[in-house]
């Protein structure tokens, strides 16, 4: 009884801790950001402003406005970005910026910080610029 | 080391490298932690890494290559359990303790990647790795805490008497 009481008591903190760091960022209700893309050659190939609601998810305006390729299983680029995995999808290609991931991945910037989360992590801000860079694996990124 | 010994390492590779490809499906659910604890507990130090690299390599291999990006923290890693094992943990048979260490490994072994990660994708601010791991990571240690809860006692059992031809005095039924 005891044994199956601390694996109950471990078991619901630990599906609790997963669900709380798994759950995405809040909005806010509305406004507009900035999106940029920037190809290999650091150059800036898309640039717009564009308006959100609370319901709307970054990687909701990216497919919107964008040819997106997601990573599959093999982390291979694909069209499906259906298929959301722990972590939410990994974008490997918008419209002609294309990466493979083990030698170059996109890098999301906001405003101009680094993004501690992925795609389906970050929070619609107003104002806010979200920079999508081609990035080297392995170079010095900063 | 004798053959029997360097055959039984083999097959406990073996058996490793099996559950981790059955498994593979469910992302950081597998029976590693339990299995190693328990060939550590049955194999002397110096065997239990030879092991322990061998498994690496295997594995890493069939991942793809032995990208030391990879091979170096797992290793690091995995090696923890040996040598926690017969430090402070003092070669301890007690199920809960042995969970509470497998709970706590499933943290360490993701932090073990950082610096590695850093270096290879250029990125010097470790709060994004940090982050995107903590979910793998809680269920890498909820899977080492209940595996080992429950199988540690009954399948060192069963192994230590493949092994030794009698059942172990010093784990309790």
């Amino acid at each position: 009884m005891k044994k199956l009481t601390i694996s109950l008591v471990v078991l619901i903190l630990g599906v609790s801790s997963f669900l709380f760091f798994s759950s995405p960022n809040e909005n806010d209700e509305t406004g507009s950001i900035t999106i940029v893309v920037i190809n290999e050659l650091e150059e800036t190939v898309y640039h717009e402003e564009l308006v959100f609601n609370q319901e709307d998810t970054l990687f909701d305006l990216l497919d919107e406005h964008l040819t997106v390729m997601c990573a599959n299983a093999s982390y291979q680029a694909s069209e499906q970005c259906n298929n959301v995995n722990i972590n939410g999808r990994i974008i490997l290609g918008l419209d002609d910026v294309e990466t493979d991931w083990y030698h170059s991945f996109i890098a999301i910037y906001v405003n101009d910080e680094y993004s501690e989360y992925g795609i389906d992590g970050i929070a619609l801000i107003d104002d806010t610029e979200y920079r999508f860079e081609y990035t080297v694996v392995g170079g010095d990124n900063e | 080391m004798s053959t029997r010994r360097m055959l039984m390492i083999a097959t406990a590779i073996s058996i490793l490298i099996v559950q981790e490809y059955v498994l593979m499906i469910l992302p950081n659910v597998q029976f590693t932690i339990v299995l190693l604890i328990i060939f550590v507990s049955l194999f002397t130090f110096e065997e239990s890494i030879a092991l322990i690299t061998g498994y690496v390599c295997i594995d890493m291999s069939l991942l793809g290559g032995l990208n030391p990006m990879y091979v170096i923290p797992m290793l690091y890693a995995w090696w923890l359990i040996p040598i926690s094992y017969h430090t402070f943990l003092r070669r301890t048979n007690s199920e809960l303790k042995l969970a509470l260490f497998a709970m706590g490994f499933g943290f360490v072994y993701g932090w073990m990647f950082l610096p590695f990660k850093m270096l290879e994708q250029g990125i010097w601010n470790p709060l994004p790795y940090l982050i995107a791991d903590i979910p793998y990571e809680i269920i890498m240690s909820m899977t080492g805490f209940i595996t080992v809860y429950w199988l540690y006692v009954p399948l060192r059992r069963v192994l230590f008497t493949v092994m030794h031809g009698h059942v172990p005095v010093d784990v309790k039924s």
